[in-house]
């Protein structure tokens, strides 16, 4: 048993607030430890010392406190229920009140005031019409398909799938892709506008690697 | 009040009540915990119509703030860790009236005779103020300990520090009164061994 850790909780033995299955770590290691018996006799005495009041310490006169407490409480309401007559009644006003804004330094207040302004110039120019050009960046979701010829469908890969696997894949179906991954990881196919097209895409969808696959709306089903 | 769960539970429930604007709860409360408040902050900061006027911040921030407390922690924890900031804050830019055990000799001087005719009240007496001479990190957690009894995981909670360093501080702090507790001539045979 380590003796430090054991040491360090005596305290706490001594208070009665370890859990039992400390205490019963403590007991065992307190049974054949004559230093850390003494160890305890000393938190014991700590303990006893401490708990208890002295004669000469101040003594908290708690009914008197009490009193003081009810009257301090009931100060405060009153001067809230005297409030809501003297309450702005402008929304800059109330506001004002709300962010304490009197007691704001003024340093502090022109940082916000400036804050506030930079804020409604950058909320205005993001209303602002933007030109029309491709996007930079694409959402998770996925970009708007762009228009190709042929049948474009969504695959999904089995995790294992190697590179050429799928390089074979696609040549076997005269497939390429145009699209992915995504970020679910799948990839868009397109397969050509020929009369074998359902075939290609029951064996898409018969291989063992594709996991996923679904048809753009319109297409013929396998 | 049989068991501390009991009287955990009779303490939320007030503290539920007070949320309410129950003032014949927080009269309950008051009674219960005023008192506590009082010595854990007198012995912080050693100025009675401070400690005072303290205990009834406390206490009044209880009664603004009941209906916010989610429970997450024991009554007694939350309250004394409130305490705590209060005292803290009120003794910002104030110098803590401690002093080091080792330049108050005369703490270790008059323990040196301590086991010459005095009582065991007595003897109590002067490991009190021997503790109060701790450093407040030290201090504290004997406080919470013995006085306040709160597990080593609630004084980390009211002292918002790890555990470890809970334990490190009482360990510690006995090291400090281990000349003193010596002089007492505290002997296994004096104190019956293991309870």
């Amino acid at each position: 048993m380590n003796e430090q850790p054991m040491a360090h909780k005596l305290a706490w033995y001594v208070n009665g607030t370890l859990s039992a299955s400390e205490r019963a770590e403590m007991e065992q290691w307190l049974a054949d430890n004559p230093e850390a018996q003494l160890q305890l006799a000393e938190y014991e005495f700590m303990r006893d010392s401490i708990a208890e009041e002295g004669a000469d310490e101040p003594q908290f006169d708690t009914e008197a406190g009490l009193a003081r407490l009810m009257a301090r409480i009931e100060r405060e309401e009153a001067a809230n229920e005297a409030t809501p007559a003297a309450a702005p009644t402008r929304w800059w006003e109330a506001l004002a009140a709300r962010l304490q804004w009197g007691l704001t330094p003024a340093f502090a207040r022109v940082a916000m005031v400036s804050q506030l302004g930079v804020v409604m110039v950058l909320g205005a120019l993001l209303l602002l019409p933007a030109p029309a050009q491709d996007p930079a960046y694409q959402v998770l979701s996925g970009a708007p398909p762009p228009a190709v010829d042929g049948l474009v469908v969504t695959i999904g890969l089995a995790p294992d799938t190697s590179l050429a696997q799928l390089q074979r894949l696609l040549r076997a179906q005269q497939a390429e892709i145009v699209g992915g991954p995504s970020a679910l990881g799948t990839y868009r196919v397109r397969l050509p506008d020929d009369a074998d097209q359902a075939r290609r895409l029951a064996a898409l969808k018969g291989d063992p690697a594709v996991i996923y696959l679904d048809v753009a709306a319109g297409a013929p089903t396998p | 009040m049989d068991t501390a769960s009991e009287r955990v539970a009779e303490e939320l429930a007030w503290i539920h009540r007070i949320g309410s604007g129950d003032k014949v709860a927080l009269a309950q409360l008051y009674r219960r915990y005023a008192p506590r408040i009082f010595r854990f902050v007198l012995r912080m900061i050693k100025d009675e119509a401070m400690a005072e006027e303290l205990v009834n911040d406390v206490l009044l921030e209880i009664w603004k703030g009941a209906a916010q407390f989610e429970g997450r922690s024991s009554p007694s924890t939350w309250i004394l860790g409130i305490a705590r900031f209060r005292t803290l804050n009120a003794l910002r830019g104030k110098r803590l009236d401690t002093v080091e055990l080792s330049q108050a000799p005369e703490a270790i001087d008059a323990a040196a005779d301590a086991s010459q005719g005095r009582t065991q009240a007595e003897l109590r007496g002067l490991m009190r103020r021997t503790v109060a001479r701790l450093p407040a990190e030290h201090r504290e957690v004997v406080e919470l300990a013995f006085f306040h009894d709160c597990s080593y995981k609630e004084v980390a909670e009211i002292l918002q520090c790890p555990e470890n360093t809970v334990k490190t501080r009482m360990f510690h702090a006995k090291a400090k009164l281990k000349p003193w507790l010596s002089h007492l001539g505290l002997s296994l045979s004096e104190m019956g061994g293991v309870t």
